[in-house]
């Protein structure tokens, strides 16, 4: 597995905020809200919930639209989001630096965000990538290099209790037999995520003076 | 107004739940029954290739245009293949006038994504001379009444009008650097997978319902796409957050989704053989 690195409340402005990596891979997620929401965008029972990734040079594209949309699907699932009607929650990811792992570095700097800023959720969630090489083997959190050799690459969100699929993302042909072997391998790899979660939660409350 | 009729508009939740309880949907399938498809084959004679598909009441349509493009220096002997998906005010109120939604995006790149897992077409069969000439196929996908699985509905459209596809031969003379296309004699492109999609909406832990209707996706939280070829082999696996599921449901969509792929391509090969 790559190395995991985290640094919380990493902007000063915003309600919540992460820069986690993974690897080479690294991802600045920041939380605003529950707050102040377009009337277009008010729901009489839930929080609005927004999403915006911006890579690291040129515009948006296709790409970057459809990682928003998994991660805000995601997000919305475990966020309890009745708790805040009428208003508005902001997640903002900006890619830094790019190895491969967009995705699930962006979905762990989010979570992290969150529980950054407090915003009440069910669970927390940790993704997962894993790709299968041509020679069937699986490697948890590869490089981009690894990537561009690999069969097929799928992303694997879980969520804190169970460890249930909370999402899914795949490219590449994956048969059932292989799906299950990442989905496994990325089960066990996202306990060890979870864990480093509650160490750098730990380690923000044991030196905020505040909460002793 | 009907009795039924106001009962949906101000309590659409326990109107839906009252079928739900029934082992029914509000349009009178099972949870696991799939409603009809057509598919036209030919729709649009100004495209090189295109299909009309109605999954239920959902209708999209799909045409082909071919262009001639010069490869990228990357790839000299690959053509190319571009997916777009429209979906337009008219085909339902959740979508707005503007740039392409969301959902639109989303549904684009899954086609996309899903062309290149299964190897649907060899890119290299599209290259007319080697980094000089190569076919661009831009697949464009409207959807002219929407009514839930679009996956679905856009993946078998974009198959069908593949398979309708006529290319002309191009000839090149290499001492002038001329191109002659020759109208008169066309080819098919021969497509090396027929993948087929199978969505199933997830309403709670215990109820799953496969091909949902629109009211379906709102009332359910989120989908899940499985993506077979013709063999019945997973192929793609597609599920954008939403409700958690167990693994083993999966299995049992993945069984569920070997038969749609068997009626699908039938029907679909049945109509470019009329």
């Amino acid at each position: 597995m790559a190395k995991h690195a985290c640094q919380l409340n990493f902007l000063s402005r915003s309600d919540g905020s992460a820069l986690y990596s993974i690897g080479n891979t690294v991802a600045l997620a920041s939380v605003n809200g529950p707050g102040e929401v377009k009337k277009s965008n008010r729901h009489y029972n839930r929080s609005h919930l927004e999403v915006c990734y911006s890579p690291s040079t040129g515009q948006s594209m296709i790409g970057e639209r459809t990682l928003e949309s998994v991660i805000l699907h995601t997000v919305e699932q475990v966020i309890l989001v009745h708790l805040h009607p009428r208003t508005a929650t902001n997640v903002t990811i900006q890619e830094m630096q790019s190895d491969g792992l967009a995705l699930s570095t962006s979905v762990n700097a989010t979570c992290l965000a969150l529980l950054d800023a407090g915003v009440q959720m069910k669970s927390p969630f940790a993704a997962v990538t894993c790709c299968l090489t041509p020679s069937g083997t699986i490697i948890i959190e590869p490089t981009e290099a690894e990537l561009k050799e690999s069969e097929a690459l799928a992303t694997f969100v879980f969520d804190g209790q169970a460890l249930n699929v909370l999402s899914a993302h795949q490219e590449g042909c994956l048969d059932s037999e292989n799906f299950y072997a990442c989905l496994r391998k990325c089960q066990t790899a996202a306990k060890d995520v979870l864990n480093f979660y509650r160490r750098i939660m730990e380690e923000k409350y044991s030196s905020d003076k505040s909460y002793n | 107004m009907t009795t039924m009729d106001i009962w949906k508009t101000f309590e659409p939740d326990t109107y839906y739940k009252s079928f739900l309880e029934k082992n029914k949907r509000p349009d009178g399938r099972g949870l696991m029954s799939v409603r009809p498809i057509t598919v036209k084959v030919g729709t649009i004679t100004t495209a090189d290739g295109s299909s009309t598909v109605r999954v239920g009441h959902t209708t999209v349509i799909c045409g082909i245009k071919a262009e001639i493009a010069t490869p990228v220096l990357r790839n000299p002997n690959q053509g190319f293949i571009v997916p777009n998906v429209e979906l337009y005010p008219c085909c339902s109120h959740m979508f707005k006038i503007g740039p392409p939604g969301e959902k639109a995006m989303a549904t684009s790149q899954f086609l996309k994504n899903v062309i290149s897992s299964a190897k649907v077409l060899d890119l290299t069969d599209l290259c007319i001379v080697h980094n000089k000439l190569a076919w661009c196929l831009y697949c464009d996908v409207v959807c002219i009444n929407y009514d839930g699985n679009l996956y679905d509905a856009a993946l078998i459209a974009l198959m069908a009008a593949l398979q309708n596809v006529k290319l002309p031969a191009v000839s090149y003379d290499e001492e002038n650097d001329k191109a002659s296309v020759d109208i008169e004699r066309t080819l098919p492109i021969t497509l090396k997978a027929r993948p087929v999609a199978s969505t199933f909406t997830v309403y709670s832990d215990s109820i799953q319902l496969m091909d949902p209707t629109a009211e379906d996706e709102t009332q359910g939280s989120g989908e899940v796409t499985v993506v077979l070829l013709e063999n019945g082999s997973l192929c793609t696996t597609h599920k954008p957050g939403g409700q958690l599921i167990l693994p083993n449901i999966l299995d049992t969509f993945v069984d569920l989704a070997k038969q749609r792929v068997h009626a699908v391509n039938t029907l679909i090969g049945k109509e470019i053989n009329e």
